[in-house]
């Protein structure tokens, strides 16, 4: 820095830079972290709809429900499914045969694939 | 702890974007007329700006607090610059956008008197280690020190480098240099 107590014009005008206006530039750039963050989000969210394709091609409703319902059991499910996934757990599994079980499977996986997102 | 030191750690701890919006709000006029000055080009200017921010906010755990924040930033836009000039095997040259024509100039900042436009188009005209150690010292007030870490320079470089520069500038801009009140009365 400059200790001279002369006034210099050439500092002077150096002191006053003309900075550049934001004109949304820090509003694109948000946008550009909002695309780089949820990377991880996305990834669940494909894992989970290729699971979902791929357990209901495979595998037989009955065996779905009961793999989704062991799943519950370990997984640590978000508050908002405690309740339910309790409840659903709780009900005789014989007695959920006269559910529409694809349609209950349905949900629950649902349920799952929105505890992962949560839980991310 | 000021409110930047906050938005650091509001960032670092909950990794929030909104609070590193607000440090790149705080920043990016400095940041991107630094990198403007160095480019001579807006549009480079800009996106070596953005990926200056994207690279801060990627490694922002390892900005330790010792120096400034800015200092921290225009440490990475130097490096993106550099490693822009390496990537095009050149260094960056003076366009005709931005020497001849001031209404380029005009149209990018809120306001830029006319005498800044001369000192724009004269800064364009130093070589790129002459205007990052004037803009970090004169224009952004960093100390000779605080520029040779910033730009991982000598601090005898750092001063022969704005001694040049100016003196370039001077010539320029035809403006007298300053004499002391000994050789005035003599």
């Amino acid at each position: 820095m400059n200790n001279d107590s002369e006034f210099d014009p050439l500092d002077s005008l150096l002191a006053q830079p003309p900075l550049i206006a934001d004109r949304g530039f820090s509003q694109r750039l948000s946008r550009e972290f909002k695309k780089t963050t949820p990377v991880r989000s996305k990834i669940f969210v494909l894992s989970g709809i290729l699971w979902l394709v791929l357990a209901f091609t495979l595998a037989s409703p009955q065996l779905l429900f009961e793999d989704l319902t062991s799943l519950l059991t370990v997984i640590n499910i978000s508050e908002q499914f405690d309740v339910f996934s309790t409840g659903l757990i709780s009900i005789d599994s014989t007695a959920l045969r006269t559910f529409y079980p694809s349609a209950l499977a349905f949900v629950l996986s649902i349920a799952a694939v929105f505890s992962m997102l949560l839980k991310d | 702890m000021n409110i930047e030191s906050l938005l650091i750690q509001k960032t670092l701890v909950q990794r929030d974007n909104a609070a590193f919006s607000s440090l790149v709000k705080m920043h990016q006029g400095k940041i991107r007329s630094f990198l403007v000055r160095l480019s001579k080009r807006h549009d480079i200017a800009d996106d070596l700006a953005q990926e200056t921010f994207i690279t801060a906010f990627r490694k922002l755990d390892s900005f330790q607090g010792t120096g400034s924040f800015s200092g921290w930033l225009f440490r990475i836009a130097y490096n993106c610059f550099l490693q822009h000039c390496r990537s095009l095997n050149r260094r960056a040259e003076i366009t005709d956008e931005y020497i001849g024509q001031r209404e380029v100039l005009t149209e990018h900042y809120d306001s830029i008197s006319s005498e800044q436009i001369d000192m724009e188009q004269a800064i364009a005209q130093l070589k790129p280690d002459e205007i990052a150690t004037i803009t970090l010292c004169h224009s952004f007030g960093h100390s000779h020190q605080e520029v040779a870490d910033i730009l991982k320079m000598p601090l005898g470089t750092v001063k022969s480098n704005i001694s040049r520069g100016k003196t370039r500038l001077r010539e320029i801009l035809n403006v007298e240099p300053v004499t002391n009140s000994l050789e005035k009365a003599s």
